[in-house]
């Protein structure tokens, strides 16, 4: 499948219980087989602007297209590869059933489906197949989840602070890792992290969104080539530029911007 | 403040004087339980009579009266030494006595013959025992020597009816579960004409088959210590008998303090009537209320025997006692 | 060497013999207590008592297996379909608080003097927890699965097989563990309601006779059984169950 663009027009979302505006008016296009990180504090809507990209709940008022569909087909064609911050595997099938399980969901027969093993080695699991998740630790488990969303070959990645409950080391290796993946088959990923640096190390473009209600603060690209030096004054500046945004939008539950 | 001590000192004499009048002697504790729950079975009517005209305190008894659920605990209080008297059937009286053995003495044999009776509707046609024949015949827990007598004494064998272990709700018999149920008496006939059926009722002594109802039960080993206060207590409960037999409203309404505001009082006196009925005979006519032969008690004994519901060997000498009766 | 049998066995036979000893010494009579000789006594002889156990375990087992069913059914019932549940669970609670005594003379009367009354009588006992625990079960999957298998569009009939099903199963087994053994009781005490064959019929019988030996003898056994039946439920989840 080819990478979509993504459209976000006039999207507005509120919830009733409790009752927020979660974004207003967010207007956004994402390019086709980009990377766009979204960061902001906390109740900025970051979570809300991917579950509605997923389909996983409805706009307010507003449309969302995906290469020239609506979520709700992208779904149905499973063109969506969805890794939340848990890894989300079931306790009651082991690393490689669970991959299995991914393609065997919603199955598009006419999709190349590799096999379990190749995923788990591409995520250095290849051992830990026969593993059930109890077993394995939470960066192995997030490696799992990781492959499992390879697994879908889907053409668009979103993903809600994948590595957000792993130490420093972890994040840093598996981010690496999981650039290397995209790197493959360029799907469009949507990345939503609190984290500055890993944002600017992975993103073709990071957007900023600010809370109450929840609207787009800035957007900029970022032109460094990969692999990228952290180290560098050009990285550095960057990731000074998208603290001060974050600094002056206005906090809701307290300022968690980090890295 | 010595004031208010002094007061109160004074007041806590004259208290502690109060409470110590009791006339003569103390009175002793007996305790009974009724071997069913509150109802006016003739013995238990001795005993709340005996107790609201006084006729216990009369003679010096201070009575508790306990009831048991008809499980047999009462028969089990009763040895362990937490009662002193209750009631029983006189046939389960032999049983017991044979197995598991409870040395248990008749002191009073109200029932002169037995409580049990069988029925069936009216319409469906029965007049005879023998006409059981082909029909479902229920039991309650165990079928009861008075059915195998009773198809012997027409005739029949066990193999000729269907013996069915039924509940113990007669809406069985009036639903076509069984054809024919077994009944006290004193209680299903008038429960069933209430509500509407027609029955009709086969009592085996009838049939010139012995039974025998309920007696007032001690220990042998309370006979032995305790005389007086069996005697006191048989003559105060058999003084209660009559006055409930020459005043059954007001016997009622005692009983009524016994059965609570659910119970039906018309209900009551059915039992009470059916009773006072069932507790008169040659025997009693010449000895008084609640005397007992040992003819009487062999009849039932030998009865038992014969269809294998008491193992034989039983000392009729050692069953029952009217020492403590008015008549001796 | 695995202590803990050990002493449990050495405790079970300290605590018999000093029944066994205070019994002879206070002479006390069979009918009050019995001493655990006459109640392995009654054990050994042909006294009935293994077919009366099979009957009333037949009446059980079948009354849990048809409780459990329908507590299942309802609870699928309300996960696909939620507006049931309210309409479900009053009647649920009517049947809970309905005690065994009023409901199984109707039972006798519809049903006859046979297996039924009993096997509805257990199964009115065991539906409830399974129902109950079963409707937490469907509901207890974590919401990154829920949202992960919405991603890909699994359809509610597939969330139920290949999520909800299996995440219920602890649930489903710890219902079980209460049910089982409560179906025993059930089908004893059902069938001292009405009448009948088996365990319970065997200490009506027996107490309205006073012979307590047989009575202990007959609960020594439903004891057996029951926790008999519980490790049966026991060893199924182990197999079932083996990623926790």
């Amino acid at each position: 499948m080819t990478a979509p663009e993504l459209y976000f027009r006039a999207v507005t979302k509120r919830y009733s219980t409790p009752r927020v505006t979660a974004l207003e008016k967010v207007d956004l296009e994402i390019g086709a087989g980009s990377i766009t990180a979204v960061i902001g504090v906390s109740g900025s809507g970051k979570s809300t602007l991917l579950r509605l990209a997923g389909g996983l709940d409805q706009p307010t008022e507003g449309e969302i297209v995906i290469g020239g569909r609506n979520p709700q087909e992208m779904r149905q064609s499973k063109g969506i590869g969805w890794m939340s911050q848990h890894p989300a595997l079931l306790p009651w099938r082991t690393a490689a059933e669970n991959i299995k399980l991914a393609q065997t969901i919603n199955p598009q027969p006419e999709r190349e489906m590799t096999p379990p093993g190749e995923l788990l080695a591409m995520v250095g699991l290849e051992d830990f197949g026969d593993a059930y998740p109890s077993t394995l630790s939470g960066g192995m488990q997030q490696r799992v989840s990781l492959a499992r969303t390879l697994a879908v070959g889907g053409s668009l990645w979103l993903m809600d602070e994948p590595f957000a409950a792993l130490d420093e080391l972890k994040r840093d290796a598996l981010a690496d890792e999981m650039l290397g993946l995209w790197e493959a088959s360029r799907p469009t990923v949507v990345w939503v992290t609190h984290h500055i640096t890993e944002a600017v190390k992975l993103a073709d473009e990071i957007v900023v969104l600010t809370p109450s209600p929840g609207t787009i603060a800035s957007r900029f690209p970022i032109d460094l080539e990969r692999p990228r030096d952290e180290t560098s004054p050009a990285f550095q500046m960057i990731v000074r530029r998208a603290r001060s945004i974050l600094r002056e939008s206005p906090a809701v539950s307290g300022f968690e911007a980090t890295g | 403040m010595r004031r208010v001590l002094a007061v109160l000192a004074i007041l806590v004499l004259a208290a502690s004087a109060c409470g110590d009048d009791r006339g003569g002697g103390e009175l002793r504790p007996v305790t009974f339980m009724a071997g069913f729950t509150a109802q006016a079975n003739l013995p238990f009517v001795g005993v709340y009579v005996a107790h609201d005209q006084g006729y216990f305190a009369d003679r010096g008894l201070d009575v508790t009266i306990e009831h048991s659920t008809g499980g047999g605990e009462n028969l089990q209080l009763l040895a362990a030494g937490t009662v002193d008297v209750t009631t029983q059937d006189a046939a389960v009286l032999l049983q017991r006595r044979d197995d598991p053995g409870i040395p248990l003495v008749s002191i009073g044999l109200i029932g002169q013959t037995g409580q049990q009776a069988f029925v069936a509707l009216a319409d469906s046609g029965m007049s005879d025992p023998s006409d059981w024949a082909g029909r479902s015949v229920g039991f309650k827990g165990t079928p009861p020597p008075d059915v195998f007598a009773i198809l012997d004494a027409v005739g029949l064998t066990e193999d000729d009816v269907e013996l069915i272990n039924v509940g113990f709700d007669p809406r069985v018999l009036t639903e076509g579960q069984v054809d024919v149920y077994p009944v006290f008496k004193s209680n299903e006939p008038d429960l069933l004409e209430r509500q509407g059926f027609e029955i009709v009722m086969w009592d085996a002594a009838d049939y010139g088959i012995p039974t025998l109802g309920l007696t007032y039960v001690a220990t042998e080993d309370t006979v032995a210590s305790d005389p007086e206060m069996l005697e006191d207590f048989m003559a105060a409960v058999i003084e209660g008998i009559s006055y409930a037999s020459a005043n059954p409203d007001s016997a009622i309404d005692i009983v009524m303090e016994y059965v609570g505001p659910e119970g039906d009082a018309a209900h009551q006196r059915f039992i009470l009537d059916t009773e006072l009925g069932d507790s008169v005979s040659e025997v009693t006519d010449a000895s008084g209320i609640g005397w007992q032969t040992a003819e009487q008690w062999s009849s039932l004994a030998d009865l038992l025997e014969q269809y294998g519901a008491l193992a034989p060997g039983t000392v009729i000498e050692d069953v029952f006692t009217n020492e403590f009766l008015p008549g001796s | 060497m695995r202590r803990g049998p050990i002493v449990a066995a050495l405790t079970v036979l300290g605590l018999v013999s000093l029944w066994e000893i205070v019994v002879r010494i206070t002479n006390t009579p069979e009918y009050l207590v019995p001493a655990p000789s006459a109640i392995a006594e009654h054990l050994g002889s042909a006294s009935g008592l293994l077919p009366a156990a099979a009957i009333t375990l037949l009446e059980a087992v079948s009354g849990l297996l048809i409780g459990a069913s329908v507590g299942l059914l309802l609870a699928i019932g309300i996960t696909f379909w939620g507006h049931l549940e309210q309409a479900v669970m009053s009647i649920a609670l009517l049947v809970k608080s309905t005690p065994v005594i009023a409901v199984a003379p109707i039972l006798t009367i519809w049903m006859g003097f046979g297996y039924g009354p009993k096997v509805v009588v257990t199964a009115l006992l065991t539906f409830f927890p399974v129902l109950i625990n079963a409707i937490e079960g469907f509901r207890s999957v974590d919401r990154s699965i829920h949202d992960w298998a919405r991603s890909l569009d699994a359809s509610p009939s597939e969330i139920f097989m290949k999520i909800r099903w299996p995440s219920a199963r602890p649930f489903l087994f710890a219902a079980l563990k209460v049910a089982a053994p409560l179906a025993m009781i059930g089908a004893v005490v059902a069938e001292w309601m009405g009448a009948s064959s088996g365990l319970g019929r065997h200490m009506w019988v027996a107490y309205a006779n006073l012979d307590m030996p047989s009575l202990f003898a007959a609960v020594l056994v439903l004891t057996m059984l029951s926790a008999g039946v519980y490790r049966i439920v026991v060893e199924i989840e182990h197999r079932t169950i083996r990623w926790a």
